[in-house]
């Protein structure tokens, strides 16, 4: 039996986002996995260095549509940790409602996509119709749908008004129902259940061993949640279960993301509920001279990890681990062994990002490499 | 049973869509839109050209700036930084053009 290399991708392997996987087929089935990456990279890191740390939050922020508050998030984190800034109740509280919201708008769009990659384009519209609810409050709350750029260092662009606390419980209220029902399909439906059951399966050994994060650990019975091992925002007042399952497959998966929306609709109305009376600061420009600092949320696809360090008052380096960075690697190991078939669900059910975790990583194993910053921008170009 | 409910109750349904163009959609009110800039107030103390994180804008001189909205990433903060408030976000979103000029150009 001769082996064949069949490429999926660069367009579109299993989310709408470029990667090539070489697979080396025997049959139908896969013996080995080779990755390329790096068709989006934008070198926002480098775009980051030399700006203030005012405008390097909305560039910080443009990393990824989807958790675009996250990445927010966690550069103010990271700021707020270097100034030593406290802010007060009501900025916290608001911030925890907003980013739950958008765990949900990302977990129902994954959901939706996952359902269209096993052929269910029915489930994927209801969830995606669902979603477009929070989209709406995005866009009422906010300004924007997608870049909501709500978050400033120490304070917020707006208040949420009592009408818009109105609209958020609405919002839940309506999707509650129908995300119960959409969940109870997919645990039953027969043909979801012979596409999920039993692929792709990761045992904790190899999830630790990869060091993946997230809700994708979580489905392999790892409790790994930066919500409760390192709280911010309102994280600590609040009771919210961190939901982890043992069996490790897409099916799983599937069905924790879908348990977590209905978490974080508790933990949103529980925010909500909370909310104090008190104004929210006025804007100010933030003055900072130096200083270093690390900083990391729980972004709905796992830790997202900032490192900046500023000089004279502008960014001299910044570092971004996103989660899909720590964990891509381990497609190499779950692939081997599957059916073809199977590839873009295995995928798919890890939800990867891939155009905000291409990073520059240089790592060689029998060379070593000594360069200057210099030569190393020259080199990579970035 | 729960999908089959749905379509059963979608059949009886309004569609979902809307029909922008003949229909014209309102954006929310806190939308951020195509920049409008007040020349007149304008004390031309270049902060907005500063603060702006992609060098969108433009100064030419007091009362006279272009926002490049070709390039401009809609983030708010020359609106944030302007001492005498005078640029300001409308609702206009339908302005996409393949002459980058009139992305230039202001809406005054
Ligand atoms: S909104 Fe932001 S990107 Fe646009 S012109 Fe103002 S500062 Fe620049
Ligand atoms: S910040 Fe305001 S006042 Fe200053 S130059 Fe810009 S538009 Fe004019």
């Amino acid at each position: 039996m001769h082996d064949f290399v069949m490429p999926v991708g660069p367009q579109s392997p299993a989310l709408k986002e470029p990667m090539l996987l070489k697979l080396k087929l025997e049959g139908e089935e896969v013996r080995s996995v080779d990755m390329r990456l790096g068709y989006t990279h934008k070198g926002v890191e480098g775009l980051l260095e030399g700006k203030n740390v005012d405008q390097a939050m909305y560039v910080a922020s443009r990393i990824c549509g989807i958790c675009s508050i996250s990445h927010e998030r966690a550069f103010i984190r990271t700021v707020e940790d270097m100034m030593k800034k406290e802010v007060n109740e009501r900025v916290k509280l608001i911030r925890t409602i907003l980013f739950e919201l958008e765990r949900i708008s990302s977990h129902l769009l994954w959901a939706g996509f996952m359902m269209h990659e096993i052929g269910f384009d029915t489930l994927f519209q209801y969830l995606w119709r669902e979603r477009e609810g929070v989209l709406d409050l995005f866009e009422s709350i906010c300004g924007n749908r997608v870049h909501k750029n709500i978050c400033k260092i120490g304070s917020l662009r707006y208040d949420i008004a009592p009408v818009q606390e109105r609209e958020v419980l609405d919002c839940l209220d309506s999707m509650q129902e129908k995300l119960k029902d959409y969940e109870d399909e997919i645990k039953k439906n027969k043909v979801i259940k012979e596409r999920l059951k039993g692929v792709g399966k990761i045992s904790k050994k190899t999830a630790i061993e990869y060091g993946l994060i997230g809700p994708n650990a979580r489905a392999s019975g790892i409790d790994n949640d930066v919500r409760r091992i390192d709280p911010y925002d309102s994280y600590a007042d609040i009771n919210f279960k961190t939901i982890v399952i043992k069996k490790g497959d897409a099916m799983e998966r599937t069905l924790l993301r879908m348990r977590e929306v209905h978490e974080s609709m508790g933990i949103i109305r529980q925010c909500v509920e909370m909310l104090p009376s008190e104004k929210i600061p006025k804007f100010s420009l933030t003055n900072i001279k130096e200083g270093e600092a690390i900083g990391r949320v729980e972004a709905p696809r796992g830790e997202l990890f900032y490192f900046l360090k500023v000089e004279d008052g502008l960014i001299r380096r910044a570092k971004v681990r996103t989660p899909t960075f720590a964990f891509i690697k381990i497609l190499e190991k779950i692939l081997k062994g599957v059916k073809i078939g199977d590839v873009p669900v295995i995928v798919a059910s890890l939800d990867p990002c891939f155009s905000c975790m291409e990073r520059v990583l240089v790592a060689k194993e029998d060379r070593e490499e000594w360069m200057t910053e210099a030569e190393f921008r020259r080199k990579y170009s970035c | 049973m729960g999908v089959l409910k749905e379509i059963i109750i979608n059949f009886f349904k309004e569609p979902f869509t809307e029909l922008h163009p003949f229909v014209k959609k309102k954006p929310k009110e806190r939308f951020r839109g195509r920049i409008l800039y007040e020349a007149d107030r304008c004390i031309g103390c270049r902060l907005c050209e500063k603060y702006c994180p992609v060098k969108a804008v433009d100064f030419h001189e007091k009362g006279r700036i272009d926002f490049d909205m070709g390039k401009c990433i809609y983030c708010g903060l020359c609106r944030d930084v302007c001492p005498v408030k005078c640029i300001h976000y409308t609702h206009a979103f339908e302005y996409a053009s393949s002459n980058k000029e009139k992305l230039r150009k202001n809406l005054v």
